[in-house]
């Protein structure tokens, strides 16, 4: 608003110190309701029907966490696909189903010695990078083939999970590797109020669900 | 090889120039509509995207401040399964079948216009000749 100026309100656009035109004298109230509308109206569009990250991140977690067969099971083909093998030797399996990503240390199959870290993201194998082994390492004990993890059993695993856990309770991730002398898959439960893990055998069958 | 008579070439450019405008403003609309004001719209082309297991779709916004006042928004198509399992379909897909929608409702919209006005002009020779042949 000019400074200075009695009467209605008016609306002057200026370009540097230049006064380019005088709008709307008379009609200030309406010219400042109609930019204020249209202010609006232009931070608002862009967003019209769109579902910001954090709330559909939410959906996802009120739906159980979206923890399905199908991530680790393409991610082990599109592995398998890429080593040109039907079977191979993991380490450890883990799964994040928010990001939609699988995580797999591979026994190298060409050379048993090496162990590579494979991400596959969307089905698809995004990375491989490989792991430094320690001295005591052994991969003899410490690997096992991925055909024997009932990643087909996972949708089971989930509704077993969440039943012995709390109300509006979500995966947030799952992992598979040895425990001692045995293959376990452990799901990650997560609610507002509570943490907990869900063990299973490498077969599909609950053993414990713990909080922690 | 017979040359092709100057009527035809002539009517042949005009389509492949008519389908060119009518790509054009198709493409400006849906870069108008689809990023600008209403990326939602997006989810009306996921009965041709989202499996029959994931049923529900959604326009996911990012928002990334890149500098202090600036921020740039990433918009992608997801559908959802029932368990909240997801697939990002991304949004290249949905706007090429968009600008082809937006391009036939353009071409209806056009047609629906000029189609009375062609009546109305071959109408009037014949209401000015009736006119003038009264004593």
């Amino acid at each position: 608003l000019a400074p200075g100026v009695t009467g209605p309100p008016r609306v002057r656009i200026e370009l540097g110190s230049r006064t380019v035109r005088w709008w709307a004298p008379g009609a200030g109230r309406w010219a400042g309701a109609v930019a204020v509308g249209c202010g609006a109206v232009a931070l608002g569009a862009g967003c019209i029907g769109t579902t910001e990250r954090d709330d559909f991140n939410a959906i996802i977690r009120e739906r159980g966490g979206g923890l399905t067969s199908d991530l680790p099971l393409d991610a082990v083909a599109a592995v398998a696909d890429e080593l040109d093998v039907d079977d191979f030797e993991i380490r450890s399996l883990s799964v994040s189903p928010l990001d939609t990503t699988v995580v797999l240390d591979v026994r190298d199959p060409a050379v048993p010695a090496h162990l590579d870290r494979f991400v596959v993201r969307r089905g698809s194998v995004d990375d491989i990078e490989p792991i430094r082994l320690s001295a005591d390492d052994d991969l003899d004990a410490q690997t096992f083939p991925v055909s024997g993890l009932a990643l087909d059993e996972t949708e089971a695993m989930v509704d077993a999970a969440l039943a012995d856990f709390d109300e509006g309770g979500y995966v947030s991730s799952l992992r598979a590797d040895r425990q001692g002398d045995e293959t376990a898959i452990v799901l990650a439960l997560e609610s507002p109020r509570a943490t907990a893990t869900a063990t299973f055998t490498a077969g599909g069958e609950l053993v414990a669900v713990t909080r922690t | 090889v017979t040359p092709s008579p100057p009527r035809a070439r002539r009517s042949w450019l005009g389509g492949v120039v008519l389908v060119g405008v009518l790509g054009f403003v198709a493409f400006m609309t849906t870069i108008l509509v689809t990023i600008t004001i209403w990326p939602g719209e997006a989810t009306l082309t996921a009965p041709l995207f989202c499996d029959d297991d994931m049923p529900d779709a959604f326009v996911v916004v990012d928002r990334y401040r890149i500098e202090p006042g600036e921020t740039s928004y990433d918009f992608s198509l997801y559908c959802m399964g029932p368990r909240g399992q997801t697939r990002e379909i991304g949004l290249v897909r949905p706007s090429i079948v968009l600008t082809v929608a937006h391009g036939v409702v353009i071409a209806l919209l056009a047609v629906a216009v000029m189609i009375p006005l062609r009546r109305a002009r071959r109408r009037s020779p014949t209401v000015d000749a009736a006119a003038t042949a009264e004593p």
